[in-house]
């Protein structure tokens, strides 16, 4: 069961995203070439690009929080000590999650509020547009909860310092 | 200031104490916002999401960045650098004058400067170590002439501003080109001087069928920006269409000219895209709901009026801007300051009479520069990553350029035409 979720999030967060990517591409090329080579311009190829757009965009950002390459601001964090560290980015998690958690409804509610609409060419439903924010929203406080579990442990004195601070300390040991 | 807009504004500052990821805090601070003020949560979707489905031109962000991964895996990186190497011949610091010319060609074909060190610039400062540079002096220069690549079109950042400013991206890659030749001219003076002092190697003799070979070689890679100026110029394609076009074109040179990639390693570009895009592409999307509030808070305005109550001078403007973008360079990542500091300051230049094209090179020339300014210059530590070099010892040898850099900077911000003759000249502006 574990294995079918976890290649279903590959799926969903990054396989989605590289088809969708490889379509707008190719919408791309196809609209230059029939605009300019056999001048009979393609209309379906918008449609292609922007939901191609957004589905990348969206479901990538999850793809990119799991491999934690979302930019963030580090400087300070890193001068903390453990246990500071260890609340700050617990109240920043927590804050996340919060904030998120609000927005699951309402983002479901719009993706249904614009369901009316239907894309100029392909006659694609909106609703398959917008609601990959949706998942988007959940990917995130499920990536977030985990530093929170391990940022609790190191509050509590279970754990040291976090993984990622340790990884860091000691590349810098290795490059010293 | 009304409550809500405080209560955002402390959320926002928190995300630099509490290392939120930037563009998640951002949405999160929106939401405190439409929360304290009762407003339609939706409002957050409403924004990001339109952001991305009718935002065409921003379209053109993750095919650079595609391309850029492209050119990075093939040998297109190898057989520019072997072109550049043959071209500076017996100079005195050949090699130095070649980090910097392989910059200035890569440019072209990429638009993006973290793709420059981390792929040609390994490259220079392995060749550069092995022919008896200091490693520290050849990551400076990598660092300082990977500035080049986002000032010479096609640029990421470039087509970011266009977005912000609603200006025309054809006219702002023009208005780069000026600007990157001088830079490349600039730090070409540096190293001839610093390996006169230190006494550098010269680069070997030319022989002219190597010449020739090298020249052959690099032909294909060479053409990528003349392809894409042309064809952007005469109207063919678009902007964004180019950047598609500049991403096909970077597929078949490094599957059948070079035959430097496979499906493999496809499916790998294709994967670190995915993380790229899902990195760049959110933050303009979830800037996009602040600049929705510093709107409906009148925010940029009342800033505006309180930058006009200091000065009503437009270079005493510039002036500050420069040393503002300056100094939150040394801290910030790059699409942070143009995704958030930027938009606020658009709207005083418009008003100072600034040409917003003019604006847009200074702004991106020096964000650019702020990826070389210690201490937390992106530049400084891709380059200290790929070599183990102590940051400390590069830093040291970062100073210099530094300087010349900034000579430019000020040169751009007080000679416009540098930037504005060429897309003048093309009947842009």
């Amino acid at each position: 069961m574990k294995k079918i979720l976890l290649f279903l999030r590959d799926v969903i967060e990054l396989y989605i995203p590289i088809i969708s990517f490889t379509f707008l591409f190719i919408a791309f090329i196809l609209q230059v070439f029939f605009r300019y080579v056999v001048n009979r311009p393609l209309t379906w190829t918008q449609d292609i690009i922007v939901v191609g757009f957004c589905w990348t965009v969206i479901l990538g950002a999850c793809y990119t929080m799991r491999r934690k390459g979302q930019v963030s601001f580090t400087m300070l964090y890193d001068q903390y000590p453990p246990k500071v560290a260890a609340w700050a980015r617990l109240a920043g998690n927590v804050l996340i999650i919060v904030t998120f958690a609000v927005l699951v409804i309402p983002s479901v509610n719009y993706a249904i509020f614009v369901s009316f609409q239907k894309t100029a060419a392909l006659r694609i439903n909106y609703f398959w547009i917008f609601i990959p924010f949706t998942y988007f929203l959940l990917s995130i406080i499920g990536y977030t909860i985990e530093p929170v579990i391990e940022d609790w442990k190191i509050i509590t004195g279970k754990l040291d310092d976090s993984a990622e601070r340790k990884m860091d300390q000691l590349m810098k040991e290795v490059k010293a | 200031m009304s409550f809500s807009l405080l209560m955002t504004l402390i959320v926002f500052v928190l995300i630099f104490f509490l290392r939120m990821p930037i563009a998640i805090g951002m949405i999160s601070s929106a939401v405190v916002y439409l929360l304290v003020k009762g407003a339609d949560l939706s409002m957050v979707v409403n924004q990001v999401m339109n952001t991305f489905f009718t935002n065409y031109v921003i379209i053109a962000v993750p095919l650079f960045i595609f391309t850029a991964n492209v050119m990075n895996t093939g040998k297109v990186t190898d057989m520019i650098y072997n072109f550049a190497t043959s071209v500076m011949g017996r100079v005195r610091g050949a090699l130095g004058h070649v980090n910097i010319l392989g910059s200035l060609l890569f440019s072209g074909m990429t638009g993006s400067a973290i793709a420059d060190a981390a792929g040609l610039g390994k490259i220079e400062i392995e060749a550069m170590r092995d022919a008896g540079y200091e490693v520290e002096f050849a990551c400076a220069m990598t660092a300082a002439s990977a500035t080049i690549g986002p000032t010479f079109p096609p640029s990421i950042p470039l087509v970011i501003y266009a977005m912000l400013s609603s200006t025309s991206v054809g006219a702002l890659f023009l208005s780069g080109v000026v600007p990157a030749v001088l830079l490349t001219i600039f730090l070409m003076i540096y190293v001839a001087i610093v390996s006169h002092i230190r006494n550098y190697p010269r680069g070997e003799k030319i022989v002219w069928k190597v010449f020739l070979k090298n020249t052959l070689s690099a032909i294909p890679a060479l053409l990528t920006p003349v392809i894409l100026l042309i064809g952007i110029y005469t109207g063919v394609m678009t902007p964004t269409e180019a950047g598609a076009i500049a991403g096909l074109y970077a597929l078949l040179i490094s599957f059948f000219a070079y035959r430097a990639m496979g499906i493999k390693d496809l499916l790998e570009v294709l994967k670190t895209t995915i993380k790229d895009i899902g990195s760049t592409s959110i933050m303009i999307g979830a800037a996009t709901v602040i600049s929705y509030i510093v709107a409906r808070e009148q925010l940029a305005q009342n800033i505006g009026n309180w930058i006009l109550s200091l000065t009503t001078s437009k270079y005493m403007f510039l002036f500050i801007v420069n040393v503002i973008i300056l100094i939150l360079g040394m801290f910030m990542d790059t699409s942070t300051i143009q995704l958030v500091f930027v938009p606020i300051m658009i709207p005083v230049a418009r008003a100072l009479g600034i040409d917003m094209i003019h604006f847009g090179v200074i702004v991106t020339y020096n964000m650019m520069v702020g990826l070389s300014t210690p201490p937390f210059g992106m530049l400084l530590f891709i380059t200290s990553g790929i070599t183990a070099t102590p940051l400390k010892n590069i830093v040291r040898e970062i100073w210099w350029p530094l300087v010349v850099m900034l000579i430019l900077l000020f040169i751009i911000t007080y000679l416009p035409e540098l930037s504005l003759f060429l897309p003048r000249a093309a009947g842009l502006l």
